[in-house]
């Protein structure tokens, strides 16, 4: 089975070309990095692979799990197993966490021909895993990131992350916003999160975070395409001299 | 004298008397207001003034002693005085000014300048006595200050064209030197054309015994701007009716204005924006400060039309209380009929905040001084870009209000 | 708006409307048209004393004087008010009914089949009902329960002969017959609708509700209701409203006069769900209703839910008379217009006394080519000192063939009183659609759940019992469904 391989990619928005002949490769089981500087084009590709409709793809392929991508819509996507963890996600006046990911991850049950979790279990498992990463139960009431810190809504997307269980997720700049503590809460329930079935893309501006989650390859973008690949030897590179090198 | 004698005295020395079809239009007109032919109940040009108060004056119009005059002050400053509604007659490579002729006629015969539930707009048509047209050239970057001075008793009913042509940037300023008891009735259309930036200060500041009431219809092209600001700080009776139009993409209008009021000082003012064409942005917004026995009223409303998507408009009113008579009215409405907009409106009215006062005095400032302060400060907030003498002038006007608290 | 969305909406609305059907019953009728004969058949037939029909008489006159109001945004058809029916009962009912037994059958199937069961065995838990059939009220559960604590819940009808005293003085004290052509209308044929008393410090234990259905065809439905909550009392009220599904309009002209004396109480939530006409706008409910509270005594709360989604045209405007010192006054509305709906809908709150406080939170949905009209007043009379108002109406658009209107007017009289007024218009949020999507939710499913999170404001003041009921209305299950 081919995992995820992106295969000649290109990406604008309102005429302008924001990924440029982008060729990437993800097999199961890995965790791969990107780093770049600001506005190099990494949430683009965050959001080309969740289907966000805002992009025009002028050429390329990309293969997941068998399908072809982008003949899916957002929601066949993400029921596939593709999670985006929101460089800055959304506030959701009035809509509450427990409901919306019930449904969620019913949605995606159906979607396996497994059976629906009914309300009750659902409530237990999604205090279960809101515990495990500190998430008060007043939390849980509120609205969805609704005046929630930055540092909060981040975990909120790791929560969420937990209970759907995705194959295959994207962290944007999921560290960014977070101070030490909030870091370390965060990366363990990522951590914790990891098997060999699921694979990982994490897009961050800094080593920091590669300190926490261990990369089996890093990448380097640059002008929306890949620079330059390695190990995590790459990450302490940038970390001492920036991007201008590359 | 009442109105109908007004109207049939002098019948003969309005501008255009002649015009048979402008004879119709003003009959029309006459015999609506004469016959109470409206809708008196919702009609906003009423508010805070009744009927009589606008249709029985004493109408008084004769040629004046004193000419107009233009100096260009400094480079690319046009000052023009005018007395009494005229303009002198001017033209160089940025400009051209001029009374309109017989020969205009034809402009307010297209011109459909009739909100037909305006009264004021209406009485400028019946009553019409001067106007002057002012052309500015495409690229040309002037500033132009109207200067209006009435005479005593003086009633003038004018209405003014402005063109901007293509490119063009000005900045125009309004002063009005009115002596006593004079009315100023004064229409404006001003037209903007692509990619001009347009900006109007307005100051009034005159005596008890004149009224002014402005009526302003501005159209704006593709990419132009237009920023309005009236400041009053008029003891006579004010109007501040102004309306935009956003015809072309990307154009950007801003309605805004201030008042201080006291004694029996009363204030009517209402902007209107409509979208007309997509990706515009709107802005309106009117604070005043009222004491005494004063009344004001702000009518805002934001139109989007249906192909107006990308529309951006904004509306705030904000009126400060000072007295347990005085009194303020607003109606900010907002008529949608495209989806893709942001749209919002703010309104508050109430005394002067408690929580800037108890800031302010936990700070060893005493209560008046606070006051006065936040209302400086309230006033102030939004005085842009203007020049030092214009400043000044805000302030003296500003001092002198708060000295009265 | 993408079209995805739009079509998304548009499947909410063409979701057939549940309560279209019509009950075949015989019944007697007035004649047709309006006149002083047609009055007294009415008063007639409900038995009622010389004063409540001389009441009517004079209030016919005034209506016949009366222009028809015009400030509302709305495109209405002339009425021809001699080509309605103004009474019409099922035959059965020449004699009231004394207990269910003796009620048609074929009218407690109707509205079992609306969910709402008249029987003894079967009354819904917690909720006393009034239902009121055309022009006459069918029964009214859990009646003997509410009598052993002093509360009067019945039809207006009755209560003309049993309590005249309170009829007298509180009939039209809040909506004056001549306030405008609507109020004198109704007052002179209004045919029924609910009269509830709440005497002195008693909690009344229960939901009251009334379930108005209008049936017969050509007939328009005038439902007066009088809530009185004497000292230190609290009630909660909700009415609901459904209609069969017919090709003419209908006219429902409703007065609903609260009164709150000191310390007391009244929360009063509609469900309007009235045939809103078809997809290319033929037929449907004129729902034109005036309501009104007044907080006479001191320290005494009304409060308004409504949450507005049928009819072809609503005019309407729950309002509050703050004259008590230290009184509050609530709005809640969601009005949601689709297809060629209009809604004009607000409240005015009107502060007289010292003190006093009023909120008004409105959100206004519109689809298809509706307009949806906010209609606001505020104002601060002169002796409202420290008086506070705050005002949110928010508005969603869904394409654009439709308008959303906000005009709210706010007047101040007062330096101490403070009013805060915010509102926007905007359309369904992309950004959060493509969150929910991403998470594994359909189109509909994101749209629905934004749409009633925009609403949970509203919704969230309902009685329990009926919370879910009109979110599923809002055509949005899914947050009531869990947790
Ligand atoms: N919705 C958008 N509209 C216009 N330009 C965009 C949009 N999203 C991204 N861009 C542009 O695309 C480039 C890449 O942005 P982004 O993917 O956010 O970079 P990064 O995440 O690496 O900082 C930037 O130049 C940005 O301005
Ligand atoms: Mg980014």
């Amino acid at each position: 089975m081919i995992f995820l391989n992106i295969n000649n990619l290109n990406v604008s928005i309102d005429g302008k070309k924001i990924i440029d002949n982008f060729n990437l490769n993800i097999n199961q089981g890995e965790i791969h990095a990107i780093m770049g500087p600001n506005g190099s084009g990494k949430s683009t590709l965050a959001n080309v692979l969740a289907g966000n409709e805002d992009y025009e793809i002028i050429s390329g392929k990309i293969i997941f799990k068998d399908h072809n991508l982008l003949d899916l819509n957002i929601e066949e996507r993400a029921k596939l197993g593709i999670f985006l963890a929101f460089q800055y996600p959304v506030e959701i006046p009035g809509v509450n966490i427990t409901p919306f990911l019930h449904a969620s991850l019913n949605s995606k049950l159906k979607n396996q021909k497994k059976e629906e979790i009914d309300s009750l279990s659902f409530a237990k498992l999604l205090r279960k895993k809101a515990e495990e990463l500190s998430i008060s139960s007043d939390m849980l009431k509120r609205s969805i990131n609704t005046g929630f810190s930055g540092g909060e809504k981040k975990r909120y997307e790791i929560l969420q992350m937990s209970v759907l269980n995705p194959e295959f997720t994207i962290f944007d700049e999921t560290d960014s916003g977070l101070d030490v503590d909030a870091l370390k809460i965060v990366t363990e329930g990522i951590n914790k999160f990891k098997n060999k079935n699921n694979s990982y893309l994490i897009i961050t501006h800094y080593q920091k975070l590669l300190d926490y989650i261990k990369p089996d390859f890093v990448h380097v973008m640059r002008n929306g395409k890949i620079v330059k690949s390695g190990n995590i030897s790459l990450a302490s590179e940038i970390e001492k001299s920036g991007y201008k090198n590359f | 004298m009442n109105f109908q004698e007004n109207f049939n005295n002098h019948l003969k020395q309005y501008i255009f008397s002649n015009d048979n079809y402008l004879l119709k239009e003003r009959q029309k007109i006459f015999n609506k207001i004469n016959l109470n032919k409206f809708d008196k109940k919702n009609n906003e040009s009423l508010k805070n003034i009744s009927i009589s108060d606008l249709s029985s004056f004493n109408y008084f119009y004769q040629p004046s002693k004193e000419k107009p005059t233009l100096e260009i002050s400094e480079k690319n400053v046009y000052q023009i005085n005018l007395v009494n509604g005229k303009c002198p007659d001017y033209k160089d490579e940025n400009i051209e000014i001029r009374n309109i002729l017989i020969k205009d006629i034809e402009l307010f015969k297209s011109n459909n300048q009739k909100d037909t539930n305006d009264i004021v707009a209406d009485l400028n048509l019946v009553f019409l006595n001067s106007g002057i047209l002012i052309d500015v050239n495409q690229k040309s970057k002037i500033k132009i200050c109207l200067n209006y001075k009435a005479e005593k008793d003086f009633t003038i009913f004018q209405h003014n064209f402005f063109n901007f042509f293509k490119n063009s940037e000005v900045i125009i300023e309004e002063n009005f030197y009115l002596t006593e008891n004079t009315i100023n009735n004064i229409y404006y259309n001003i037209n903007i054309e692509e990619n001009s930036k347009i900006k109007h200060n307005i100051f009034q500041d005159f005596a008890s015994s004149n009224k002014l009431l402005l009526t302003s219809n501005t159209t704006c092209a593709k990419k132009s701007s237009f920023s309005q600001n009236s400041y009053n700080f008029s003891k006579g009776f004010v109007r501040n009716f102004h309306n935009a139009k956003l015809n072309g993409v990307f154009s950007k209008a801003s309605l805004k204005g201030c008042f201080l009021l006291k004694d029996d000082n009363v204030c009517s003012n209402k902007t209107h924006i409509t979208h007309n064409a997509e990706n515009c942005e709107s802005d309106q917004k009117y604070k005043g400060i009222l004491n005494n026995i004063s009344k004001a009223n702000y009518y805002s409303n934001t139109f989007v039309s249906k192909n107006a998507q990308k529309t951006e408009g904004y509306q705030l009113s904000k009126g400060i209380l000072l007295s347990d008579k005085c009194s303020f009215f607003s109606k900010p409405e907002l008529r949608i009929f495209a989806d893709d907009v942001k749209c919002s409106h703010g309104s508050t009215i109430g005394p002067v905040d408690e929580n800037s006062l108890y800031y302010l005095r936990s700070r060893g400032i005493n209560k008046k001084q606070a006051m006065k302060m936040i209302i400086s400060s309230f006033i102030k907030d939004d005085l842009i870009d203007l020049d030092k003498k214009n400043i000044d002038r805000i302030n003296k006007n500003l001092t002198q209000y708060l000295s009265t608290i | 708006m993408n079209s995805e969305t739009i079509k998304t909406l548009d499947n909410f609305s063409k979701d057939k409307y549940k309560y279209g059907f019509v009950t075949e019953i015989d019944s007697i009728r007035s004649k047709k048209g309006l006149n002083e004969e047609t009055i007294k058949f009415i008063s007639k037939q409900k038995n009622e004393p010389e004063w409540m029909l001389s009441w009517r008489l004079d209030c016919y006159k005034k209506w016949l004087k009366m222009p028809q109001p015009e400030w509302a945004n709305l495109k209405i058809p002339d009425i021809d008010f001699q080509d309605i029916y103004y009474y019409s009962a099922p035959k059965s009912f020449k004699k009231k009914p004394k207990d269910l037994n003796e009620v048609d059958p074929k009218l407690i199937e109707t509205y079992n089949k609306l969910g709402i069961p008249l029987e003894e065995q079967k009354v819904l838990a917690g909720v006393a009902v009034d239902a009121v059939f055309d022009s006459v009220s069918v029964a009214t559960t859990y009646k003997g329960e509410l009598e052993k604590l002093g509360i009067v819940f019945c039809s207006i009808s009755e209560a003309v002969k049993t309590h005249p005293e309170l009829v007298k003085k509180y009939l039209g004290s809040v909506i004056p017959p001549g306030d405008h052509s609507y109020s004198a209308l109704n007052s002179a044929v209004f045919t029924d609708g609910s009269f509830v008393y709440i005497p002195e410090n008693v909690k009344c234990p229960m939901e009251l509700s009334t379930y108005f259905r209008i049936n017969a065809e050509e007939t328009g439905q005038f439902e007066r209701t009088l809530i009185i909550a004497d000292k230190g009392s609290y009630v909660s009220y909700l009415e609901g409203c459904t209609a069969p599904q017919r090709d003419s309009n209908q006219l429902h002209a409703a007065n609903v006069e609260l009164i709150a004396l000191e310390n007391a109480e009244i929360k009063y939530s509609t469900v309007q769900n009235w045939y809103p006409g078809d997809d290319e706008g033929k037929g449907g409910i004129y729902n034109f209703v005036t309501k009104r509270g007044l907080c006479k005594g001191k320290n005494s709360k009304i409060s308004w839910t409504q949450v507005e989604t049928g009819s072809a045209i609503t005019w309407k405007y729950p309002s509050c008379i703050l004259k008590g010192d230290n009184s509050i006054g609530e709005f809640y509305s969601v009005a949601i217009t689709n297809n060629f709906q209009q809604a004009d809908t607000g409240t005015k709150m009107t502060h007289i006394g010292k003190n006093t406080r009023s909120k008004i939170i409105s959100k206004g949905i519109s689809l298809g080519k509706s307009q949806n009209t906010y209609r606001g007043n505020v104002s601060f009379l002169r002796k409202a000192d420290k008086a506070r108002n705050y005002t949110q109406c928010d508005s969603l658009l869904v394409g654009n063939q439709c308008g959303a209107h906000t005009v709210p007017y706010i007047d101040s009289k007062n330096n101490s009183a403070i009013v805060e007024h915010e509102a926007s218009t905007s359309k369904i949020n992309e950004d959060q659609l493509y969150y929910c999507r991403q998470r594994g939710l359909s189109h509909e499913e994101a749209v629905s759940l934004i749409v009633n999170g925009f609403c949970k404001q509203v919704l969230q003041e309902l009685p329990m019992e009926f919370a879910v009921e009109a979110q599923k209305l809002v055509a949005i299950s899914l947050e009531g469904s869990v947790g």
